[in-house]
């Protein structure tokens, strides 16, 4: 997946994805890769909301 | 060359510090190694604002580029008072360097719970009040009035005895008047500037672009502003000034020393290269030599206010 990402090292918190069951997982540093079934795909940004 | 500056009678071995938010001791030691804590950017270390509860943050998109700059949104995700003193900080307690901790509360009952929370442990040199929120009390930004600040100071200096720093936003017409009641109330030091509100459309959508609507701006872009909004401060306050906004190079620091900052914080240009206080530093310093300047005294003094606009 991607995001906007400002420092790509878990300290700026800006490339936030949902995670299925609430809150959020940095991407440079949870991800990029991720399961599908651990993210919340229908509040993911650009996704059609 | 001496830079090593006291506030608030914390001593710090040189003149830049990084802004709360924009620099993490704890992921940049597990990204870059020990190195990263043995020859650390910088003389103090600015945790990012903590609040009493944890907080997930704002939805997505979180930041937007700018011109010479970005927009964040970020919405102050923290594992909460509890969750930072039992994770966090055991971490933090290896920095070579004073641990400020950044707290945010939106009434004086939460800020009194962070005060004391986090200021009687040994690990904490000193503290900075986040006041770019509302106070749910009376509905208004706290940092936006004199009299909010004053009352915030009044209710949490009693009960602090390490250095109270408060970070002042730049989104007010006089930030000096702002930072007068803040010295006022018992502040040891104060930072500037938070960020400017700043808002992105979507170029597709014409909507918001970011998730919460709203955010601030930081980077460059913001500097000249940064820079006039610390020498109005500092002109208005006898404590130390930390200033910041947009600062890239040592040219920039000096520029905020000259302007009447006691030391400066480096934001933005975090994300971009995490070295980048080491390297700020190592400019000012060359500049310094450069000028034929034997310390920071050289370029500090009154500079003559402006009597026109």
């Amino acid at each position: 997946m991607e995001a906007p990402m400002a420092c790509g090292f878990g300290a700026c918190f800006a490339c936030a994805v949902p995670r299925a069951g609430g809150g959020y997982m940095r991407l440079c540093v949870d991800g990029p890769v991720v399961r599908a079934e651990e993210i919340e795909t229908a509040l993911v940004a650009g996704s059609g909301h | 060359m001496e830079l090593s500056v006291e506030i608030g009678g914390m001593r710090l071995e040189h003149r830049v510090l990084n802004g709360s938010g924009t620099f993490d001791a704890v992921a940049a030691r597990r990204a870059f190694g020990e190195e990263m804590l043995e020859e650390f950017p910088f003389s103090a270390f600015v945790s990012k604002t903590i609040t009493l509860e944890p907080r997930a943050g704002n939805p997505p998109p979180r930041i937007f580029e700018t011109p010479a700059g970005m927009i964040n949104s970020i919405g102050l995700p923290n594992k909460g008072l509890a969750g930072f003193l039992a994770a966090d900080l055991p971490l933090l307690a290896d920095l070579a360097v004073p641990l400020i901790v950044s707290v945010m509360g939106t009434s004086h009952e939460e800020f009194v719970r962070l005060v004391e929370g986090v200021g009687g442990r040994d690990e904490v040199a000193a503290l900075e009040l986040n006041v770019s929120c509302p106070n749910v009390e009376s509905g208004l930004i706290v940092g936006e009035q004199p009299g909010e600040t004053l009352a915030l100071l009044n209710a949490v200096r009693p009960l602090c005895d390490k250095p109270l720093i408060v970070k002042l936003t730049p989104n007010v017409a006089d930030p000096g008047v702002v930072a007068r009641a803040a010295e006022e109330g018992g502040a040891d030091a104060v930072s500037l500037v938070n960020t400017l509100k700043a808002t992105a459309m979507d170029p597709a959508t014409l909507e918001p672009w970011l998730g919460a609507g709203r955010g601030g701006l930081s980077g460059p872009a913001i500097r000249a502003i940064a820079l006039e909004q610390a020498r109005n401060v500092a002109e208005a306050v006898s404590v130390p000034v930390i200033g910041m906004g947009g600062i890239e190079s040592g040219g920039d620091a000096l520029a905020f020393l000259a302007a009447g900052a006691a030391a400066v914080a480096v934001g933005t240009a975090n994300f971009r290269d995490p070295r980048a206080g080491t390297r700020i530093r190592i400019e000012m310093e060359a500049e310094l030599r450069g000028a034929d300047r034997e310390s920071l005294d050289d370029i500090r003094g009154p500079i003559p206010a402006s009597t026109s606009t």
